[in-house]
């Protein structure tokens, strides 16, 4: 057990981060869980900070804090149920999923917690983005044009999709 | 510095926690949300892998990009499903989305 | 030790800013007034109202704090510190000079980007835990808009970006030899009307405005933490005028004067080209907001990236003429057009 400022800091996003998590799986206020669902999430980012990767970081609060909580949110407010909006969240299967979550996690945990990885000696040093931009755009150029277009699908789907039909 | 293994211990609960969720959880918003941990945990294992055991090579962290894009598309794409459905049968719970069953 | 440093440095950015805000706030009454023909504040601290400010923090400090009894309670406490702290988080970004900045990041302007990202959250957290059908209306219009805005806004960061080869707030000054608003004016335009619309302020108040939807988002609150949703719309104006500055007008270069008053002076003509702009203008009609968004801003500064992405990698030894001479032709050919066509 180290005691150092980074580990205190993982310690205390990583509680926070949880505790937001079993918050969003428990909640009867689904306008809540967005919230708290984004807060874990911009909790995350500091977790990549830690990790010396700030490009990583920024990415996370743009695309969950800028795109999705708000698409969840606008997608919230268009659904907005008549009546009830706070019950009927869980199903019945709630012993089912926590056993089979629990037992997943125990296993996880028993083969994970004793394991000691072949990790590098070496100090972490922040990656410039610059360093970044260039694996992209040379290595990974093709996944990357693969990216844009699943992306460029999506878009056209969701119009598809979301567009009242006309007769 | 962190230990390794803390951040591989943190991803996994935050990934059970998620999985607790996609199958308790009957309001289609809330799965999306649940998926959503999930992929977190998995971004966190490689970020942490990739900076622990390679720190000059950046493979990982490509895969965490990655994971982001198609995890805000399937997001877009989720949402307008669920957008769509509830139109037709004005609900959002999953259970009752059954049409293929018949 | 580093702690220290840190906290000390905190609180002096923060004295820093809230100074410029309380002079800004006087500044700008001041302005409105006299471009309409007023004299303005006149009366608090005898030489032309210079404590009126001042008066107005005392005012709203001293009023109730009220929370509607039908609200989400916890949400609506929370939500103005939603759009405050990450606007204050990202003035630490911004360098005074080449050597005067609070935290340098490799990534400086992504950063900022990435934080005003928080902003439309915070906006929907109050309209909707107002529980009041005019603020969550006031929210979704702002949400909308700051949406929209946000694209165009990135996209001209990434032109600069290319020419600069860094996202580093200091390279980027440093690598101007001339201003870049004079290599990509097509940039520079897109840049300062999505600054403007990111801002909310008049022609683009949409969001807030008093006369169809009383005051948007922020109805409800009264008090500090309507001061707060107010001091962060003015942290995000110096936030928003900083990059202007940095990006496309030369940033803390200069002749003569030393840096930080050259930036700080470019800042304050930007203040006051917005602060003009904000009162002469009327309010534009939503479609037309969204038309001018996606179907001008966003193709323009696509435009912009293409354009200069090929020029650079066509003419690696002449591409800021290049560049200059082909965007100014672009902007200009548009204008004839315009001229002619709306005549």
């Amino acid at each position: 057990m180290t005691v150092n400022g980074p580990t205190i800091a993982f310690l205390i996003l990583a509680s926070l981060i949880l505790s937001a998590a079993v918050y969003i799986v428990t909640t009867r206020n689904i306008m809540h869980a967005v919230f708290v669902h984004l807060l874990a999430l911009s909790s995350v980012s500091g977790i990549y900070i830690l990790l010396y990767a700030q490009f990583i970081a920024a990415m996370q609060v743009l695309i969950y804090a800028g795109a999705v909580t708000t698409m969840v949110l606008f997608a919230l407010m268009l659904v907005k149920p008549k009546a009830g909006m706070e019950i009927a969240l869980d199903n019945q299967q709630k012993g089912m999923a926590f056993a089979t979550a629990g037992v997943f996690l125990s296993v996880l945990l028993v083969v994970l917690v004793p394991k000691v990885w072949a990790t590098s000696q070496e100090k972490l040093t922040p990656l410039t983005v610059a360093k970044f931009g260039k694996i992209l755009f040379t290595k990974y150029v093709l996944p990357f044009e693969m990216i844009s277009v699943l992306l460029l699908v999506a878009l056209i789907g969701v119009l598809v999709l979301a567009s009242k039909e006309e007769e | 510095m962190i230990p390794l293994n803390y951040f591989v211990i943190f991803s996994a609960i935050l990934f059970s926690i998620g999985m607790y969720g996609v199958l308790a959880r009957r309001n289609a918003i809330l799965l999306l949300l649940s998926v959503e941990l999930m992929l977190n945990a998995v971004n966190v294992n490689f970020v942490a892998f990739s900076r622990y055991i390679t720190p000059h090579t950046i493979v990982g962290l490509m895969y965490t990009i990655f994971a982001m894009a198609s995890g805000a598309a399937e997001i877009g794409v989720g949402l307008a499903i669920i957008v769509t459905i509830y139109r037709g049968k004005q609900t959002l719970n999953v259970d009752e989305i059954d049409m293929l069953k018949w | 030790m580093g702690l220290l440093i840190g906290i000390g440095l905190a609180l002096l950015v923060i004295v820093l800013v809230l100074t410029h805000i309380i002079v800004f706030i006087w500044c700008e009454l001041k302005i409105f007034a006299h471009i309409m023909d007023r004299y303005g504040p006149i009366e608090t601290g005898k030489f032309h109202g210079v404590l009126q400010p001042f008066a107005d923090v005392l005012k709203l400090m001293n009023k109730e704090d009220t929370v509607p009894g039908a609200s989400d309670r916890l949400i609506f406490k929370v939500a103005p510190f939603v759009v405050f702290v990450p606007a204050f988080m990202a003035i630490g970004a911004i360098p005074l000079s080449a050597t005067l900045v609070v935290i340098n990041l490799d990534i400086g302007a992504f950063y900022i980007i990435a934080l005003s990202a928080f902003t439309f959250v915070g906006m929907i957290m109050a309209g909707w835990s107002s529980f009041n059908k005019y603020s969550l209306l006031g929210a979704f219009r702002a949400a909308g808009q700051l949406l929209s805005y946000e694209l165009p806004f990135g996209l001209t960061i990434a032109g600069v970006a290319m020419m600069a080869s860094s996202l580093n707030l200091i390279t980027i000054v440093n690598k101007q030899v001339v201003p870049n608003a004079f290599i990509q004016p097509i940039g520079f335009l897109v840049f300062v009307i999505a600054a403007e619309a990111e801002l909310s302020r008049s022609p683009f108040d949409i969001p807030h405005a008093e006369s169809e939807i009383i005051a948007g988002y922020h109805i409800e609150y009264s008090g500090m933490r309507w001061a707060l949703f107010y001091l962060a719309e003015y942290v995000s104006l110096i936030i928003l005028c900083s990059m202007t500055a940095l990006l496309f007008l030369g940033g803390f270069k200069g002749p003569i004067l030393p840096p930080p008053v050259w930036f700080l002076l470019k800042v304050y003509v930007l203040f006051f080209i917005l602060a003009w702009i904000r009162i002469t203008f009327p309010r534009v009609r939503p479609d037309q907001l969204m038309d001018l968004g996606w179907k001008v801003l966003l193709p323009a500064s696509l435009l912009n990236i293409v354009l200069t992405a090929s020029i650079i990698i066509l003419l690696p030894d002449i591409w800021p003429v290049a560049l200059a001479v082909t965007e100014f032709t672009i902007v200009i050919a548009t204008l004839i057009y315009l001229g002619r066509t709306r005549r």
